[in-house]
């Protein structure tokens, strides 16, 4: 019988850690802090929500979180007044660690968070959700909390397309279905066993996080898992079910620029730790995990990867065209 | 159930309370602003939970999370999904203030739910109506269990449905009738009717009207659900109403057919009936009934018409010393009251000598496309509240 995948022995759902007392005597019995930042760039619609619900559920009543951040890339709208009204600390990327310029992108400003940030355990959520809850930071810091051997904490979720005024489930993830896991099963079988791998929301320890590089667009995430792989092992991972996340969809060329940046990453990484030559031997079976009845499992499917010769090195082929070879 | 003593001697214990109570100092307003961002955050979460499921069970799941997390023990569940909790007095009594709130929301949608704050507004469907209340009673329970405020007679709050499908009000009736203590008073607190007091003694009863017709061709629209239902409003709006009595029918809604293109088979009719008086009420009910049924025989059609909901006529005599307490506080809060002219659901209660009355959270707004609550004034409809019980609970 094979054994399960560490990334799958650390996957859990969040209801685990939706009693916000024991995580804070759990905190308090590691002696820990955390901090929450969300990267923006104007996301004042939905920024003031979430501040205010995690912070009235988690910091007033609760006291689990320390300290709320806003990391802000020169948004247009009222995105950093709003944040400010409801009581997060509110930073212009630009402004932090001057001396070492500044770029735009999510993975800037989460590099940048980790300056400002004091928290010896670090989560960042995506300022675009619609239905915020405290799940998203409990199930985040909870594995962490538990278990001082995972040191990053990826979420997943379902991600309904919003369409016609309703909710449609079971999509949404696409780059991570066309891109990521294809070439997750090819190249890190173990990474594919993540459900989300691009989610934005994830957590860490300090003490992991600051040994990271950052990509500073869009291949933050792949380049955080890869890295941790190569560092830490896959086992320092763990993945927790939020149950939905609803947010804004992406139009396709956006997607398309995320694909492209997230494609950047992942071969640069492959160059930084002389795994160019797995190109050369790729695994043969596209990996999927699969949730069904609270149970996870994976799913390998054979994908034909056999190639033809060109037709024309075929005897049959030039004899019957009157080629010659 | 006897009148309780306090209606005697609720005025003049406002008139003490608002003597006492001096301007809030600063300290106090900083601590009540973190339990009105707290209020606030209850709200938005509540409003997201779906509606309705069997019993209000994923709602009734949070609350009672919610109450659990207090430490002072379980809130119980009745048959009805009723959940209740005690919160005791400084010394033991057998009398309970009742503190209700509605855990429904009938416009429920995974969407429009979900709720947005923009400026000083938080907009979500069903955020005007039940979600602030239950917030105010969980929060309120908060506040009073970490507070040093002990009051002198009991606090129950209730997480009732005010409107399960064909039992309006059944589950809240069945509560009171097996609640063995007194209640001196009761408060249905809700959304957006901060400031509004229902003095005037008015009842109502709400019906709906369900016509449904064989499909036919789009050419024979004339006899169609929606041309039915339009016949039903021309008729019941030629009624001469008992003015003088306060009688009036409001047509709430009309809702037919798909649209052009498409024979309305089907269509609902939602309408309301308010009286001063009970016996007026029952006449014009059946006044209504009667004219349904004659548009039913001569349309040939299939009409059914479902009782929803009796809102008794209140007794002012019952709810005056209540009232006379919620226009003090508004007025040591600088909230103007607005008498409305509308039934008061909380009137359920004075069938059973309860003084009782709706108390609204803030203001906002609700309308076919848009619902929204205001923001700043949360926190004097939270003060509003503490106020009110303080003087109908004692300290």
């Amino acid at each position: 019988m094979k054994a399960t995948p560490a990334i799958l022995r650390n996957t859990f759902h969040h209801d685990r850690f939706d009693d916000p007392r024991r995580l804070v005597a759990l905190k308090e019995k590691r002696g820990v802090t955390i901090s929450l930042a969300f990267p923006t760039m104007n996301e004042g619609q939905t920024i003031g929500k979430e501040i205010l619900v995690l912070k009235a559920e988690l910091m007033d009543r609760f006291p689990l979180l320390d300290e709320i951040a806003v990391i802000d890339s020169g948004s247009s709208d009222d995105t950093r007044s709003v944040a400010a009204r409801y009581g997060a600390k509110v930073y212009n990327s630009r402004e932090i660690l001057k001396r070492h310029g500044s770029f735009r992108g999510k993975g800037e400003n989460l590099w940048k968070s980790l300056y400002v940030l004091t928290g010896d355990l670090i989560v960042w959520i995506d300022a675009d959700i619609s239905n915020i809850a405290p799940r998203f930071l409990c199930g985040l810091v909870g594995p962490l909390l538990e278990n001082e051997r995972l040191a990053y904490v990826k979420a997943f979720y379902e991600r309904p397309l919003r369409a016609a005024g309703a909710l449609l489930p079971g999509a949404g993830g696409r780059v991570t279905e066309i891109l990521v896991r294809p070439l997750f099963s090819l190249l890190y079988p173990e990474l594919a066993n993540l459900f989300q791998p691009l989610s934005g929301e994830y957590a860490g320890r300090r003490t992991l996080l600051e040994r990271l590089p950052f990509s500073v667009g869009y291949g933050v995430e792949i380049g955080h898992l890869i890295d941790i792989y190569h560092l830490q092992g896959v086992q320092s991972i763990a993945q927790v079910d939020l149950d939905l996340r609803v947010h804004r969809n992406q139009p396709l060329p956006a997607l398309s620029r995320m694909s492209f940046g997230i494609l950047n990453t992942f071969l640069n990484r492959l160059e930084r730790y002389g795994e160019a030559h797995l190109l050369r031997d790729l695994h043969a079976e596209h990996l999927a995990p699969l949730l069904k009845d609270r149970r996870y499992s994976v799913h390998s499917t054979a994908i034909p990867i056999k190639e033809r010769p060109p037709i024309k090195e075929l005897e049959e082929y030039r004899r019957k065209f009157g080629l010659s070879s | 159930m006897r009148i309780p003593r306090f209606l005697s001697n609720l005025a003049a214990s406002t008139r003490r309370l608002l003597g006492r109570w001096p301007s809030t100092p600063a300290h106090q307003r900083s601590e009540i602003e973190s339990y009105v961002s707290r209020l606030i955050a209850t709200a938005v979460q509540f409003n997201e939970i779906p509606s309705p499921t069997e019993k209000e069970q994923q709602r009734a799941q949070y609350i009672s999370r919610r109450l659990s997390e207090l430490g002072i023990g379980e809130a119980e569940e009745d048959p009805d999904g009723n959940l209740s909790l005690l919160l005791l007095a400084a010394s033991p009594t057998e009398e309970a203030v009742l503190l209700f709130a509605n855990i429904e929301n009938e416009a429920y949608s995974p969407l429009d739910s979900l709720v947005k704050l923009a400026g000083n507004r938080a907009s979500g469907r069903g955020i005007a109506d039940n979600s602030l209340g239950v917030a105010a009673l969980l929060v309120l329970a908060e506040y009073l269990k970490t507070g040093e405020r002990r009051l002198a007679k009991n606090v129950l709050l209730l997480f009732t449905r005010l409107q399960p499908a064909g039992a309006r009000f059944a589950p809240l009736e069945r509560f009171i009738q097996s609640w063995r203590g007194g209640l001196p008073a009761a408060l249905y607190v809700r959304g957006i009717q901060l400031g509004e007091l229902a003095e005037e003694p008015l009842g109502a009863c709400r019906l709906t009207v369900h016509v449904k017709t064989r499909e036919r061709d789009v050419l024979q629209g004339a006899g169609s659900a929606a041309a039915i239902l339009a016949d039903i409003a021309f008729r019941l709006g030629r009624i001469r109403w008992d003015e003088e009595r306060g009688t009036t029918l409001n047509l709430a809604r009309i809702e037919a057919g798909l649209g052009p293109g498409y024979y309305a088979a089907e269509g609902v009719l939602e309408l309301e009936i308010f009286s001063r008086r009970e016996g007026p009420l029952e006449l014009a009910r059946q006044a209504v009934s009667a004219t349904i049924r004659e548009v039913g025989e001569d349309s040939k059609a299939v009409i059914r018409v479902e009782e929803n909901e009796l809102i008794p006529v209140p007794d002012p005599e019952t709810n005056r010393a209540l009232s006379a307490a919620l226009r003090g506080v508004h007025r040591r809060l600088g909230i103007r009251t607005r008498r409305v002219s509308a039934p008061d659901p909380a009137a359920v209660l004075n069938v059973h000598r309860v003084p009782a009355l709706s108390v609204g959270i803030t203001t906002g707004k609700k309308t076919f496309r848009e619902e929204s609550i205001d923001l700043p004034p949360v926190a004097t409809g939270f003060r509003q509240l503490l106020l009110l019980l303080e003087a109908v609970a004692g300290s």
